[in-house]
């Protein structure tokens, strides 16, 4: 390469930065460079080029109306002073396009956003080949690289005993969820649906093993009184909308410098159409992964409906058209959890999130038995099949924390996350722990917050860290009941959680949207934007560096990972692991969680 | 005015600052001023009032979920069965 | 018949090139002369760049000859037959020249240098287009030293003040029309310089080729009573021409500039007062090329800025007294282009192939 002569010139009264970056990015590439002082007239900035013999020349100007005349005079006189033809001329500015550059008489034009590389390729008259405009995405496996080995002996000796218990109480049992499972496992096949080819097999069987919901859906046509079906126009509005934003989008990285945290955001609006609105909303502002949110009442039905359903109400429902549809509308790069954990469909989410190519799932057997309103046995049951068709799948799951938000101490909800992770483990599963980074009411109570909301939740990771080298996912979302409706705090809280855990160096994060403490209606995509760029900002602001936290943090992490043991001891003194869930041995009436009654007594002998 | 409503893809937000004496005036104002301006699905979504006024933020949900979209265009008829 | 090339040159943007090359264009299209053109900006977009106000696109019918950048083809209606591809690499990509092969809407951007559109201009000569139009861009005048003679587009969009768009418009007549062409002393080795002859023909000062400042001028005061020609093969800025205008020189001193664009660059008005001071004196002025003004054509409408928004609507100032006011000042046709009869062209193109 030659080295070229570049003169650099604002025709604005002040200085912009982007032409002193461009000028330091021409140097180090070995160019010889010159910057003009502000405001010169087209004259004097074309004597300075001949006094100079410049090779390339960049003016930076931002335009207002009679601006473009004079850089046009600028051209003139360079032509009419004969030095156009041996002269590479550019303009860079706010409201450059190459169309303004052509008309002004420029060989190019560099407008927002023009990188360094460019303005040199244009400077050394080489093509500029732009990297491709579309980033691209790659989905990141959240589990690689974790060995899971236990690091406190102590705590993985318990954990195996429970294990053993678990594995061996449930070998004779079954359930009309786990039944469930087996028959869409084995009777119902994704590719045969898609051709709308009747499984006839199938649907003799399904509806037997249905509450009277998805019963009376099958066999007499009736919908849920909240759900309808969409029509085949709404359906075509919608394949043509994702199919034109598609291309107008890029999918930007939040996460500045680093490589991690993951950023997830929930959806979960009860209709899949504007589900996939907010969806797309949330992959072009930078969200590299979705959750979906079915609504409550799934969790206490026992079976699915069929059809593309739309719902009134929070949370989109469970159904294999609906998941096909949200799933087809995704960037290749975003990654798709299918929550599965609480209710008496657990098994059978997780065989349709599978078939469905879902990349994550959730399960957790105390929280869903004590904080979502499952009955203990029956969930055990079911998590352990949900488990194993997770593990088939390939799809690895977070096992959530929960039980925090309703009163149960953190050290008590890790001891029953540790307890779900570890039967994953033998079960071949790759589970996530989802400690929750949340103002719980242990930490109102105690008083773990009164000074910052750092070391309590730095105490839990450390702790964690401690006892297990596993991938950890912050929830659900992070900052759990620090947000109010006003979307500065919301959105401000929780980008200091998302910059905590990025400084703790977890595998990802959910975040919520800054309508999260809103209740008066759903969710909107303006709250989610506001979220996600304040994350974004998070980022950038601290970048890799980091906080210190307290001492407390250090004597909390330990107090926590004893309490642990403790809970871990006394669920195998009890014996059985589904009596400690009865007896509030993982989380008590005392604390605020009770044992579900949802699929009660419905555990049946294989 | 409504084919551009039609492109709010759920809900739309206004939020200024109302000098009043109380939260309860802030939040009857700002409700009538939606309504006023044509808006029937409206709350407040934030409102703090200190001795100046109100900071408030209130919504009209113009596309409620399960609702039709403007911005898919679709007309409605009754459903069938589509995968 | 020879081929000619002219040009649609404007005092700023929104003068009206882009409606004059338009309604020339249609005027022709209905006249069996072949047509070429191209454009040294970037005219036929729908909107305009800078001020959001709509703007006309150009309409190409089948056989015209055009010079566009590749850019271009893509989002124009008018298919053409792509000759020959130019080495001229522009903003919009590289310079295509071709044949109109199906009639419709095109966007017209070429090459934005006076070189470049030396090169369309040579293509185009080997065409059977008797008529070239080269559309303008803003109020550049340089490029147009490339064609014979250009139309001025002006109007309020350049400045609402009709007293001054007039007495512009008489100064860029006199600057352009009233010198004479003329020669320097040959063999020419002025190498880029600013020379100044004694009437003997030796040199007696070498200065820059950009005259800037009168300082660039110092010396020539000493020099008045010998010398006899003034050369300058770059561009003279207002204040120095100013300055030459009122030393003394001698009856017969001679001024010679390589084109009329060379003075049209500076203060046009300062240059019309130093052309006509120098006549007055007894000095002639004079240019290596020809780059006759042929007619001007006026346009009231000016987009005005709403006071404390960024948002610009149309406003117009009074179309006949722009019209009579620059008619008085100039002796070449003037024509209101948006609601001008036709028969205005007749006599102004009768006129043209004269030249």
């Amino acid at each position: 390469m030659i080295p070229k002569k570049v003169l650099l010139a604002p025709i604005d009264p002040v200085h912009d930065v982007g032409i002193k970056m461009i000028r330091r990015g021409v140097e180090e590439a070995g160019h010889q460079t010159v910057l003009l002082q502000p405001d010169l007239t087209p004259e004097e900035i074309i004597r300075e080029i001949l006094k100079h013999s410049v090779d390339v020349v960049l003016l930076s100007r931002s335009l207002g109306y009679g601006v473009a005349e004079i850089l046009a005079r600028f051209v003139d006189l360079a032509d009419a002073v004969g030095i156009r033809q041996s002269v590479r001329l550019g303009i860079g500015g706010m409201a450059i396009r190459p169309e303004l550059a052509a008309e002004l008489g420029f060989d190019a034009g560099f407008g927002p956003g023009t990188t360094i590389e460019e303005a040199l390729a244009f400077v050394e008259g080489r093509e500029y080949v732009p990297q491709s405009v579309r980033q691209k995405k790659e989905k990141k496996d959240i589990v690689k690289g974790y060995t899971y080995k236990y690091r406190n002996e102590t705590i993985a000796g318990l954990l195996s005993r429970i294990t053993d218990n678990i594995l061996s109480w449930a070998s004779d049992k079954t359930s009309p969820g786990v039944l469930r499972a087996q028959v869409r496992e084995e009777l119902w096949d994704v590719d045969r649906w898609r051709n709308y080819e009747k499984m006839t097999e199938f649907l003799e069987e399904y509806p037997k093993l249905c509450g009277d919901l998805p019963r009376n859906f099958y066999e007499k046509g009736i919908m849920h009184p909240k759900t309808r079906r969409f029509v085949r126009e709404e359906v075509v509005a919608l394949e043509s909308y994702i199919r034109a934003t598609r291309e107008r989008m890029e999918v930007p990285r939040l996460q500045h410098t680093l490589l991690k945290p993951l950023v997830f955001n929930q959806y979960g609006t009860g209709c899949p159409f504007q589900d996939t609105g907010h969806i797309k909303v949330s992959e072009a502002w930078g969200a590299d992964g979705v959750i979906h949110f079915d609504p409550s009442w799934g969790a206490r039905t026992e079976g699915f409906l069929d059809g593309f359903l739309t719902h009134q109400e929070d949370g989109t429902v469970i159904t294999p058209a609906n998941l096909n549809r949200i799933r087809n509308s995704l960037e290749p790069g975003t990654l798709w959890q299918v929550r599965a954990h609480r209710g008496l469909n657990t098994p059978e989410t997780v065989v349709l999130a599978g078939k469905f190519k879902a990349d994550l799932t959730k399960i957790n057997i105390c929280y869903g038995a004590l904080g979502a309103g499952t009955d203990p046995a029956r969930l055990t049951v079911d998590a352990v099949a949900a488990i194993r068709y997770a593990a088939k799948y390939g799809m690895h799951f977070d096992v959530v924390t929960n039980e925090e938000l309703s009163g149960v101490p953190a050290y008590r909800a890790f001891a029953g996350m540790l307890i779900t992770v570890d039967l994953a483990l033998r079960l071949g599963g790759r589970p996530i722990l989802q400690p929750l980074f949340c103002f719980s009411p242990e930490v109102m109570l105690e008083g773990y917050m009164r000074d910052n909301y750092v070391d309590f939740n730095v105490a839990k990771i450390a702790a964690l860290r401690r006892i297990i080298d596993a991938p950890i996912w912050p929830g659900a979302p992070i900052g759990f009941l620090t947000h109010t409706e006003d979307r500065v705090q919301s959105s401000t809280s929780t980008a200091y959680h998302a910059s905590l855990a990025a400084m703790l160096g977890v595998d990802a994060i959910t975040v919520a949207s800054s309508d999260e403490a809103y209740s008066g209606g759903p969710i909107s995509v303006p709250a989610k934007v506001d979220t996600l760029r304040a994350v974004a900002e998070g980022f950038r602001f601290f970048g890799g560096s980091r906080i210190e936290p307290s001492g407390q943090a250090g004597v909390w992490s330990g107090e926590i990972e004893a309490g642990i043991e403790r809970v871990l001891k006394q669920v195998v003194d009890r014996g059985e692991f589904v009596d400690a869930i009865y007896d509030g041995i993982l989380g008590s009436r005392e604390e605020g969680v009770y044992p579900g009654r949802n699929g009660r007594d419905t555990v049946m002998k294989k | 005015m409504s084919r551009i409503l039609d492109r709010v893809m759920d809900a739309m937000d206004v939020e200024t600052f109302l000098v009043c004496s109380s939260e309860d005036e802030g939040r009857r104002l700002m409700l009538q001023f939606l309504k006023d301006i044509g808006f029937s699905d409206v709350d407040i979504v934030f409102i703090q009032f200190q001795g100046p006024g109100v900071r408030v933020r209130a919504r009209a949900y113009i596309h409620r979920p399960g609702d039709t979209y403007g911005w898919l265009k679709a007309d409605s008829a009754e459903g069938e069965d589509v995968k | 018949m020879k081929q000619l090339t002219v040009g649609i040159a404007g005092t700023a943007k929104n003068t009206g090139k882009t409606t004059t090359t338009r309604v020339l264009l249609e005027y022709f299209q209905g006249r069996e002369v072949g047509v070429g053109i191209t454009s040294i900006g970037y005219d036929g977009e729908s909107v305009d760049n800078i001020t959001g106000l709509p703007k006309p696109r150009i309409f190409l019918q089948k056989g015209d000859f055009a010079a566009v950048t590749e850019k271009c083809l893509e989002v124009s209606s008018a298919r053409m037959k792509i000759m020959d591809r130019m080495d001229i690499h522009t903003p919009l990509g590289r310079v295509v020249c071709g044949k109109v092969m199906k009639e419709g809407l095109m966007v017209i951007a070429g090459p934005n240098q006076s070189g470049h559109l030396r090169m369309i201009r040579q293509w185009m000569g080997n065409q059977e287009a008797g008529l070239v139009i080269v559309d303008g861009a803003l109020n550049r005048i340089a490029p147009m030293v490339e064609t014979d003679g250009f139309i001025l587009a002006t109007g309020a969009a350049h400045t609402v003040d009709i007293d001054r768009l007039a007495l512009e418009t008489h100064s860029i007549g006199v600057i352009c029309n009233h010198p004479e062409i003329m020669e320097i002393p040959y063999p020419l080795s002025s190498h880029g310089k600013t020379l100044i002859w004694s009437r003997e023909g030796d040199i007696l000062t070498e200065l820059p080729a950009f005259l800037f400042e009168p300082e660039d001028l110092a010396g020539v005061s000493r020099l008045l009573d010998s010398a006899s020609l003034f050369y300058c093969p770059g561009v003279i800025s207002g204040p120095c021409l100013g300055y030459m205008g009122e030393l003394p020189f001698r009856e017969g001193m001679k001024f010679v500039f390589d084109d009329p664009v060379k003075l049209l660059l500076s203060d046009v008005i300062t240059a019309h007062r130093f052309v006509e001071r120098i006549l007055a004196i007894g000095g002639r002025v004079g240019y290596l090329r020809s780059l006759p003004l042929l007619a001007v054509t006026v346009n009231p409408f000016y987009p005005s800025c709403r006071y404390g928004t960024h948002q610009y609507q149309a406003d117009y100032i009074d179309r006949e007294a722009l019209l009579s006011r620059v008619k008085a000042a100039v002796d070449v046709p003037v024509i209101d282009v948006v609601s001008g009869r036709p028969e205005q062209l007749d006599v102004f193109w009768k006129g043209l192939w004269h030249i």
